[in-house]
């Protein structure tokens, strides 16, 4: 009996372990069978080169090139005893402290053994990534290439090879563009150098140095952000990889992003490689992105905009109004634009940077003082991110707004004598009745092109006056709705990232920034959220809350000129395989709206653009313009002069404007400047287009015949100063 | 002594009755499955010890090839001495097991995984426990058949007792899973020995203060309570990243990766990628199992298990058929460690039971345990063929 109830355990035993048996084999098996494999098999990625961006005539402005570094095998430096690893790391230290002070005293070139093939000349198949060379160096690198280099520690590349973001199945970068002569040593050392290998790989090449830093951008190691929001199959992201931080290299990263290899290796339960195996796949390069700047244009735009700063900042005892005295022309920026389509063709921000500080990453404090207020913010793009109030710029705007509401004709004349009484005024209200034009100037009878000509601001008082009054019939943001035609208030969709939308008041818009401001106070909320006569007045001749970029207004003078189309700014023209010129997406000329204009109207606006720049006349740029060619080349525009306060309610240099377009009857070419802390249009940012447009009249207005722009970009301001043959006058706006 | 063939012209029915030689009542079809089993584990320790390339180790295959001759050799002294000799000799071979267990607690053993359980001899390893589960076998059955059936109270706890000294000693070195299976062994004896139904429920009762006690206190050592949680939790530990599972998580994901991956024919000898890159922690000793279950399939793995049930059932054929107490008891005792042993190994490999450090008969590389399992068939060898003498 007992050995029978024995043998019946005995039986259930054995049972539970065969029906164990079936269920993992059988029932489950699939899904342990691909666990299994993933055990076994580690994917290793080996980043492609990133596509090159041209300019409009195929020049390269970013390429790639080989640059030499060293890396630490980590798998074979955990096989080391302790005391092997630091005394390699420090005969390595030692090394690389020497490598560094060799080159900072120039005893010996930085590494870079040649540029890299450019992918797009080699026509056959062999890829030229299909190797190691072919992965970007991270950023966070320790860069011993630097001004003063600080002595690299054992310490420091004990750090580094411990670092998580670095994969241990790849070589550990530790450090970056070092010389040709430490790959050498290294390699004849090796025996003193185990694990250790001198690497050539590949980073970003700015072929013409610090030339369209802001709109090109930069590449840095991927975060943990953007890798959830840029991760996909075919370009998938690892840890450490290079993408895209700002300008072109962000907005067209998945354009411009290689296909990244990938080696399969067979790995041990300790996760060491064992052996490689087959499949994979090859590296493909990124695809070329076609930019609409010419880079010879872009050459003659920045040398023009530093020329100009440094005569603003150098001018003899400051720039002198009813405030007294300050210094100024601290940054500026300009934007080109091709009124026929909304390409653009140049776009300069000053300060500006060497986008080459970020390869192999760029130290805490080199990055602080790209982004600080001090500098005037160098990493900041003005020309698009930058707000301005527009000054008397914007008087295109507002005849267009008078003309189109039926407020005034092209033949409305004013009495203008210095200043304009605000009408049914009610003083005792507090509100402002008087309203001064610039420098009390008398411009006598003025009709619409003559009070363009001349910037009268009592003439655009009048017709914000009036259309305030009949805001009943008009609307109360008649204005506003205007201005908001030719683009102005939105971003303007340039494929480019940081756009500002810049700002149109109306009523509304004022009441609620006003609540905002004030929201314990509802009087106070109320006093200055209401929109007055006198509010109106400023917004039209550019003043008080109004705020553009000078990408915007470049748009905005681009759709006049063009005869009233406003179009979607753009600066990607086509992307193109790497190994072939086949346009893979080719951009298109994209209208927003046509603003509609009778003949008669543009013509007495354009009548008055004329006459600003007219040599010998009373434009506010004709001193600026005299001797300027006008009948090869002839130059429309409007200068503007914004005053502004600074934080301190205190004046501040007032903002410098020009805008223009030439050749004033068949326009295929608009710029637009925009200097704070500069004086007037006339003063600063009017010479400043005059500095590039006169190679362009001595060209006739052929871009093509520009002189080409030198591979480095660099120029020399003080030399640059001396180019023009513009007088040093000072206009009034 | 297995291809010693029976004269031909003789039936082979008249060998059941001839009384004056015993080795003609040999049992060959526990001397084939027990030599295929071991032939198959000396394989299997192969596979899993010879590295992913060339040279291929073959120090683990030689060794345990030399523990099976070692063990052969000692299965067929124990198989020639009539065991009705050794019951005369059994309070010394209890008493000399006992001897080695505490002297294995002196610094004359030695210390390895957390455990104080081995004597370093040269370039082996002597595991007392192994050998103290055969002494405590036959200490038992000589005390119990003297007992006839008649077990009162005093005579159940002299038993227990006999029991628990060795179980105690091998839970402070501490080895949980040889304590399991010498009690696995106890309670088997203790039912075949005659103890009363009454005993053995109180028995039972007794057994769960105490092993609530071990649990609960820091005697397991955290090894062992690692791998009592993560029987537990398995649910979580299947899923959860292999990195960061516990040890024991992952040696149990590892193991039912492998086994669960070699589907029905498995990936074939040296194709298992699991066996082959060590991915399973102690797969030539304690996890011996996924090996074949990776590389042989459902059809290798339910075969090693019919072949232990074939072994299993001869033992238990032989306790039935045995002529005396004493060596019905032996076989009970042989019958108990096996079954408990290949349950627990195979079980825990497959998820089923917690992981223990008990090795699967014959098929786990390992000196001390293959030679006293070898000596353990020596003696249900023994007592099958002087079954009628």
């Amino acid at each position: 009996m007992r050995f029978g109830a024995i043998g019946i355990v005995m039986i259930s035993l054995f049972a539970a372990l065969f029906a164990r048996l079936w269920f993992l084999q059988v029932m489950t098996a699939p899904q342990y069978e691909v666990a299994a494999e993933n055990n076994r098999v580690r994917v290793v990625q080996i980043e492609a080169p990133r596509g090159q961006i041209k300019d409009r005539r195929g020049n390269v402005l970013v390429g790639n090139r080989r640059s030499i570094v060293v890396t630490v095998d980590w798998q074979q430096y955990d096989r080391l005893d302790r005391p092997e690893q630091s005394a390699l790391l420090g005969r390595l230290a030692k090394a690389l402290t020497d490598d560094a002070a060799r080159r900072a005293a120039g005893a010996i070139p930085a590494g870079d053994p040649g540029s890299a093939t450019s992918p797009s000349t080699t026509g056959s198949t062999s890829t030229s990534g299909s190797t190691t060379t072919s992965t970007t160096a991270p950023a966070g690198t320790v860069v011993v290439g630097q001004d003063q280099p600080a002595p690299v520690t054992a310490d420091q590349l004990e750090k580094r090879l411990a670092d998580p973001r670095f994969s241990h199945f790849k070589p550990v970068p530790v450090a970056t563009e070092v010389s040709e002569d430490l790959e050498i040593y290294l390699t004849e050392h090796a025996d003193e150098f185990p694990t250790v290998a001198a690497e050539r790989i590949t980073v970003r090449d700015y072929r013409y140095g610090q030339l369209l830093a802001h709109v090109l951008g930069y590449v840095g190691a991927i975060n943990s952000d953007e890798l959830k929001a840029y991760q996909n199959e075919d370009k998938a992201y690892e840890e450490d990889d290079e993408i895209g931080k700002s300008g072109i290299e962000r907005s067209m990263e998945r354009q411009l992003r290689g296909r990244p290899g990938e080696v399969r290796y067979e790995v041990d339960a300790r996760n060491v490689p064992v052996r490689r195996l087959d499949g994979g796949r090859a590296p493909v390069p990124g695809n070329d992105v076609y930019l609409s700047i010419d880079i010879n244009l872009q050459y003659l735009a920045e040398k023009a905009l530093a020329a100009q700063l440094r005569v603003v900042q150098t001018k003899p005892g400051g720039i002198c109004d009813t405030a007294g005295c300050q210094q100024g022309g601290f940054s500026g920026s300009v934007v080109v634009e091709d009124p026929r389509d909304g390409t653009i063709l140049a776009m300069a921000s000053n300060p500006t940077y060497d986008p080459s500080e970020f390869v192999g990453g760029i130290s805490t404090g080199a990055y602080a003082a790209l982004t600080s207020k001090g500098n005037h913010e160098p990493l900041f793009n003005k020309a698009i991110s930058g707000m301005y109030a527009p000054g008397s710029t914007w008087k295109l705007f507002s005849a267009y707004a008078g003309l189109s509401s039926g407020q005034i004709t092209p033949g409305t004349t004013v009495d203008d004598q210095g200043q304009y009484k605000v009408q049914n005024c009610d003083e005792s209200g507090g509100a402002r009745c008087t309203f001064r034009g610039f420098h009390n100037v008398k411009n006598n009878t003025v009709n619409l092109s003559s009070a363009i000509t001349r910037s009268s601001d009592v003439y655009f008082y009048k017709l914000g006056d009036e259309m305030w009054i009949n805001r009943g019939r008009l609307g109360d943001d008649a204005l506003a709705k205007a201005y908001r035609q030719w683009g102005f208030g939105a971003d303007t969709g340039l494929d480019l990232p940081g756009e500002s939308d810049g700002r149109v008041p109306d009523p509304k818009w004022l009441a609620g920034f006003a609540k905002a401001l004030y929201p314990k106070d509802r009087r106070l909320a109320e006093e200055n959220g209401t929109w007055r006569s006198g509010t109106n007045l400023n917004t039209a001749i550019g003043q008080g809350d109004v705020l553009v970029t000078p990408l915007q207004l470049a748009n905005g003078y681009s759709a006049f000129a063009n005869g009233g189309t406003l179009y979607q700014p753009r600066l990607v023209l086509q992307v193109a395989r790497y190994d072939s010129n086949t346009a893979l997406v080719t951009t298109k000329p994209k209208a927003v709206r046509n603003i509609q204009m009778a003949p008669d109207w543009r013509a007495a606006i354009l009548e008055g653009l004329k006459g600003v720049t007219q040599p010998g006349g009373r434009g506010t740029a004709s001193a600026t313009f005299d001797g300027f060619p006008m009948d090869v080349f002839t130059v429309a525009g409007k200068t503007g002069t914004a005053e502004v306060k600074g934080p301190d309610s205190r004046a501040k240099v007032s903002t410098s404007l020009f805008a223009a377009f030439a050749p004033a009857d068949a326009p295929t070419i608009v710029a637009a400047a925009i200097l704070p802390e500069a004086d007037t249009g006339g003063s600063a940012a009017a010479p400043l287009i005059r500095r590039i447009f006169e190679p362009l009249a001595a060209s006739g207005g052929d871009l093509s015949r520009l002189p080409a722009a030198p591979l480095g970009g660099a120029f020399d301001v003080d030399e640059a100063v001396r180019e023009t043959t513009a007088p040093p006058t000072e206009t009034v706006d | 002594m297995a291809t010693v063939a029976a004269p031909r012209y003789r039936p082979i029915g008249k060998l059941n009755h001839d009384h004056s030689a015993a080795w003609r009542h040999l049992d060959l079809v526990l001397i084939v499955v027990v030599a295929a089993v071991s032939g198959l584990g000396l394989l299997m320790v192969y596979s899993a010890t010879r590295g992913v390339e060339q040279p291929y180790d073959t120090s683990y295959l030689t060794k345990q090839f030399m523990f099976i001759v070692l063990g052969v050799t000692a299965m067929a002294v124990v198989t020639m001495i009539d065991y009705r000799k050794i019951r005369d000799v059994a309070p010394m071979i209890y008493g000399a097991s006992i001897g080695l267990l505490v002297l294995v607690r002196s610094p004359l053993g030695s210390r390895q995984n957390g455990t104080q359980g081995w004597f370093q001899i040269g370039p082996f390893q002597l595991q007392p426990s192994e050998l103290a589960k055969v002494g405590l076998i036959i200490g038992f059955a000589w005390v119990a058949s003297q007992f006839r059936g008649e077990i009162d109270a005093r005579r159940f706890v002299t038993l227990l007792a006999l029991g628990a000294l060795p179980m105690a000693l091998v839970m402070l070195q501490p080895d949980l899973g040889t304590t399991l299976v010498s009690a696995a062994i106890t309670l088997v004896l203790l039912v075949l020995a005659g103890s009363r139904p009454r005993q053995l429920i109180l028995l039972g009762l007794a057994a769960a203060i105490p092993i609530g006690l071990i649990l609960h206190s820091g005697l397991l050592g955290s090894t062992q309570q690692d791998r009592l949680t993560s029987f537990v939790n398995q649910d979580q530990a299947s899923k959860a990243d292999l990195q960061d599972a516990s040890a024991a998580e992952y040696n149990l994901l590892q193991s039912k990766i492998a086994i669960g991956s070699g589907g029905w024919t498995g990936k074939g000898v040296f194709a298992g990628t699991q066996t082959r890159l060590n991915n399973v922690p102690f797969q030539h000793t304690d996890f011996i199992f996924t090996a074949v279950g990776e590389q042989l399939g459902l059809l290798g793995a339910a075969s090693l298990l019919a072949a232990f049930s074939v072994m299993v059932w001869r033992i238990f054929r032989t306790a039935q058929l045995a002529r005396d107490d004493f060596g019905m008891l032996i076989c009970a005792g042989v019958l108990a460690m096996f079954v408990f042993q290949i349950f627990e190994n195979v079980g825990m490999t497959m998820g089923i039971m917690p992981i223990t450090g008990i090795p699967l008969p014959f098929m786990s590389y390992g000196g001390s345990s293959t030679i006293t399992y070898l000596v353990a068939i020596g003696l249900v060898l023994n007592v099958h063929m002087r079954r009628f003498a």
